[in-house]
C-alpha cells in the first residue's frame, strides 16, 4: 500500500462517496489508484468548480464535501472556492498535490506554497511530511471541518508522500477502519459561557416591549431548527432572518417578517430598527444586515447566541453573550420563559403584522417578462425538497426575498464572499443530495463557470439551469444608475446565444421571452430528470432591486423604491 | 499610544509564528514587540506580544487568536506584571566623562560590561522597556556613539 491508497481508504472510512477533481503531474499517484476505490470521481473542467461543488455537497447535506487538485495552478484555482467556503463557514476538505519534498522551496515547476497562501482562508491547513501521518491527518481534517464553527481544511500532500510505502502496521489499522487518535491539543471547539448569560437573557426578554429575533446560518449549521421553532412558537417573538438563515424557520407565519438587511423586506428592517431587544441567533451581525452600526445599536439591547466567542462584540456591542451550541443553549431560555410572555408585546406584534401587509414584497410589472416574474413562476413550480442555488447579484436577492420553503439547506447562495460563477458548480455538488436542483444565474455569472456544462452532461448530473439574461451586470448597473449618474461602464454585456451554447454541449435547451413560454418551459424543466436541462430567459433590461438600504444609511432609511423610504 | 501585552501559549511546532503574525497583520493590529520561546515543557511555546492599542482592541485579538487550532490559551497581562527586555549594545567611549557617565548609569539600570576593546565597550542591559528607552535617551544626550543596539523584545510574567 502506498500513500495514495492510504488517502483514498481513509476518505472512504470518513464516508466520502464522491470527489470533485482534476488531474495533474503532482497528483498522478492518487489518480493512478482512484479506479480501485469506491469513491466516484467527477472530472470538473476548472478546479474552481471542484471547490464550489464540494462545498455544494456540504451546503445541501450534512456531509463534508471533498475536492482534489494538482499543485501550482490547479491548487491556486481552488482558492476562490475555498475562500467562499471560509466566509460562509462551510465544512469542506480540499486536497492538493505538491512537488517532491526535496524540491519544496526551490520554485520548482508548478510549485506554490499552498499552506501559506491559504493561511487566512482556511480553518486549518496541513502539509503532510510523512506518509505515516496521512490517516491521522484525514481524521483530524474531517473533524476540524465539521465541528465547532465549521470551515474548510486544506491538506497539501507532496507527490513523494503519495507514492511512499505505508508500514505494514498502518495498513492493518487502515484496513480494519480503526480509529486514528487525533492530536489537537489546542482545539477547544465546545466553548460555553457560564449560566449567568442565560439568566441575563431571560431577564432582558421578560422586560422587553419590542423584541425581535434575527436568526442565521448558525442555526442551520448546528441543526438547531427545532430548538429555534420551539423558542419562537412559545414566545411569539417576531422573527427575521439572514440570507443563510432562510428556511430555518417557517417563513409563512404571520410573525415571520422576511430577510433583513441591505435588500431585506421593509417589515424586517422596520422591526429591527424599532426593536428594543434584538436577539441574534447564530448570526455574525455583518455589514449587509446592520446598515450603519451606530444606528443599529441605538436603542436596542442585544443578546447574541453563537458558538464562536470571537464573534461577540466583533461588529456590534452586545449586552449578553451566550456561547455554545444553539441546540443546547436556546432550550434553557425557552423553558424558563412563561407561556404568556407574548402579552408584553401584543401591540408590537400587531404593528409588525400591519407593516408586513402594508409593504408586501412586490415589484412585478405587467406585460414584459421580468426577472421577478420568472422567479415568481419558478417558486410556483418547485417542491419543498427542491434545492435552489442562486448566483450573485439582483436575481440572488429577488430569490432570497421570495423564498417560500420551510426547510433549511434548500436555498444556497454565496453569502460572505459574493462570488459570481457560484451557482452552476454549487448546484452540481448539491445534486448529490438526491434532491432536484435548480441553478439560477444571470448572463454575467453563468459565463464564469460555463465550462461545467460539459461535466454535467458527461456525468448526467440533473441540474435545471436558468439563465436570466438582461444583458447587464444588473446589480452593478443599478448602483451606477443610482450613485454614478447612469454611467454604465462595462456593465452592458455582449452575450453569446445561450440556447445554442447549451445545445452545443448536448443539453436540451430553450429560450423563453414571454410569460406563457416561461410557464411552459419551467414545467418541462421540472419534469426532466435525465441530466441537465437549460433555458435562457430574455428579461427586461433595467429592472431595479428594492427594498434597498444605500451604503452608509440605517435600516430605518430603507428605500421602498427610488422615491419612497419606510420613514415616509 | 497605549500598549497591551498578550501572553500566548501554543503548540510548539513549525508554522505557528506565521499564523499568529498573519492574523495580527490581517486584523491590522500593530505589533510593537513579539518574542517567542519554548516553555519548560518543550511541546509548548510561549509568545509575548506587545500590541499598540486599547484594551478593547486587545480583547478582540484574544478570541481571534484562540480560533487558531494550535493556540492553547491567550491572556492579556495586567499592568502590574513583571516586564523585561534585554539590550545588547556596542558603544564607543571617547572621553573619561562618557566613561564616568556610563558607570553612573549602572546605578539606575542593570548594565553589565561584556567586553572592552580600546574605546569600544559591549554592554548588556536588562530592564523594563521604559527604563531602556530612558537609558538610550541619556546616552544619546551624553554624545556616546552607538555602534550597535539590539533589543530582544519584551517578555513578561504575571504576578
Amino acid at each position: 500500500m502506498i500513500g495514495a491508497d492510504a488517502l483514498l481508504k481513509s476518505l472512504e472510512n470518513q464516508g466520502v462517496t464522491e470527489i470533485f477533481s482534476y488531474p495533474g503531474g503532482s497528483v498522478l499517484p492518487i489518480f493512478d489508484r482512484m479506479p480501485h476505490s469506491n469513491i466516484r470521481r467527477i472530472l470538473v473542467r476548472h478546479e474552481q468548480a471542484a471547490a464550489f461543488a464540494a462545498a455544494g455537497v456540504s451546503r445541501s447535506t450534512q456531509k463534508v464535501g471533498v475536492c482534489l487538485a494538482t499543485s501550482g495552478p490547479g491548487a491556486t484555482n481552488l482558492i476562490t472556492g475555498i475562500a467562499d467556503a471560509k466566509l460562509d463557514s462551510i465544512p469542506m476538505v480540499a486536497i492538493t498535490g505538491n512537488v517532491f519534498k526535496n524540491l519544496i522551496g526551490s520554485d520548482a515547476f508548478q510549485e506554490v506554497d499552498m499552506v501559506g497562501i491559504c493561511e487566512s482562508i482556511v480553518k486549518h491547513a496541513y502539509f503532510v511530511e510523512d506518509v505515516e501521518d496521512l490517516p491521522r491527518i484525514i481524521t483530524e481534517a474531517f473533524y476540524l471541518a465539521a465541528s465547532g464553527r465549521p470551515g474548510p481544511v486544506l491538506i497539501d500532500i507532496p507527490k513523494c508522500v503519495q507514492a511512499g510505502e505505508v508500514s505494514a502496521e498502518l495498513v492493518k489499522k487502515i484496513e480494519r477502519n480503526e480509529l486514528f487518535e487525533m492530536h489537537l491539543p489546542g482545539y477547544f471547539h465546545e466553548m460555553s459561557s457560564d449560566i449567568s448569560q442565560e439568566i441575563k437573557s431571560i431577564e432582558l426578554i421578560k422586560k422587553a416591549q419590542k423584541p425581535v429575533v434575527i436568526f442565521g446560518h448558525g442555526v442551520v449549521l448546528s441543526n438547531a431548527e427545532k430548538e429555534l421553532k420551539d423558542f419562537l412558537d412559545k414566545t411569539g417573538i417576531p422573527s427575521v432572518w439572514t440570507l443563510h438563515g432562510i428556511g430555518a424557520y417557517d417563513g409563512n407565519k404571520d410573525l415571520s417578517l422576511g430577510m433583513l438587511g441591505m435588500h431585506g423586506t421593509a417589515a424586517a428592517n422596520f422591526a429591527v430598527h424599532h426593536a428594543d431587544l434584538i436577539i441574534g441567533i447564530g448570526i455574525r451581525f455583518d455589514d449587509r444586515i446592520t446598515g450603519v452600526i451606530k444606528e443599529f445599536e441605538r436603542q436596542a439591547k442585544i443578546i447574541h447566541f453563537d458558538i464562536d466567542p470571537s464573534e461577540f462584540g466583533k461588529n456590534v456591542k452586545t449586552d449578553v453573550r451566550v456561547c455554545g451550541q444553539i441546540a443546547s443553549t436556546l432550550p434553557l431560555i425557552t423553558k424558563a420563559l412563561p407561556k404568556n410572555s407574548s402579552n408584553n408585546w401584543k401591540d408590537w406584534q400587531k404593528t409588525l403584522i400591519e407593516k408586513k401587509q402594508k409593504w408586501p414584497i412586490d415589484g412585478r410589472k405587467k406585460g414584459k417578462l421580468t426577472e421577478i416574474s420568472v422567479i415568481e413562476e419558478l417558486y410556483k413550480k418547485i417542491d419543498q425538497d427542491d434545492v435552489v442555488v442562486a448566483d450573485v447579484g439582483q436575481h440572488e436577492m429577488w430569490l432570497a426575498q421570495r423564498f417560500i420553503g420551510k426547510k433549511s439547506r434548500k436555498f444556497l447562495a454565496s453569502g460572505g464572499l459574493g462570488t459570481m460563477g457560484f451557482s452552476l458548480p454549487t448546484a452540481m455538488g448539491a445534486a448529490f443530495s438526491g434532491h432536484k436542483v435548480w441553478s439560477i444565474s444571470g448572463d454575467g455569472g453563468i459565463q464564469m463557470n460555463i465550462q461545467e456544462l460539459v461535466t454535467l452532461v458527461q456525468d448526467k448530473i440533473p441540474v435545471k439551469i436558468l439563465i436570466l439574461n438582461n444583458g447587464y451586470l444588473g446589480m452593478v448597473r443599478q448602483w451606477q444608475e443610482l450613485f454614478y449618474d447612469k454611467n454604465y461602464v462595462d456593465t452592458p454585456l455582449f452575450n453569446p446565444d445561450f440556447q445554442k451554447i447549451g445545445e452545443a454541449y448536448g443539453i436540451p435547451s430553450f429560450r423563453a421571452q414571454t410569460q406563457e413560454e416561461t410557464q411552459d418551459v419551467l414545467e418541462k424543466m421540472k419534469n426532466y430528470n435525465d441530466g441537465p436541462i437549460l433555458c435562457e430567459f430574455v428579461v427586461e433590461r433595467e429592472e431595479n432591486l428594492f427594498p434597498m438600504v444605500p451604503a452608509g444609511k440605517s435600516l430605518g432609511e430603507t428605500l421602498l423604491n427610488k422615491e419612497e423610504s419606510i420613514e415616509d | 499610544m497605549e500598549k497591551q501585552i498578550l501572553s500566548v501559549l501554543v503548540e510548539n511546532k513549525p508554522g505557528v509564528l506565521f499564523k499568529i503574525s498573519g492574523l495580527l497583520r490581517r486584523k491590522r493590529f500593530q505589533i510593537d514587540s513579539l518574542t517567542v520561546g519554548k516553555t519548560a515543557d518543550e511541546t509548548v511555546a510561549q509568545f509575548t506580544i506587545v500590541i499598540l492599542g486599547t484594551l478593547e482592541e486587545a480583547q478582540k485579538t484574544v478570541g481571534m487568536l484562540n480560533r487558531i487550532v494550535d493556540v492553547f490559551s491567550v491572556e492579556i497581562l495586567d499592568k502590574d506584571s513583571i516586564v523585561r527586555e534585554i539590550v545588547l549594545a556596542r558603544l564607543e567611549l571617547d572621553s573619561e566623562n562618557q566613561r564616568i557617565f556610563l558607570q553612573e548609569a549602572e546605578q539606575k539600570i542593570l548594565v553589565q560590561a561584556l567586553y572592552q576593546k580600546n574605546k569600544e565597550i559591549c554592554v548588556e542591559l536588562i530592564d523594563t522597556s521604559q527604563k531602556i528607552e530612558e537609558f538610550l535617551f541619556s546616552i544619546k544626550k551624553a554624545n556616546i556613539k552607538i555602534l550597535e543596539w539590539i533589543r530582544s523584545g519584551v517578555i513578561a510574567i504575571k504576578k
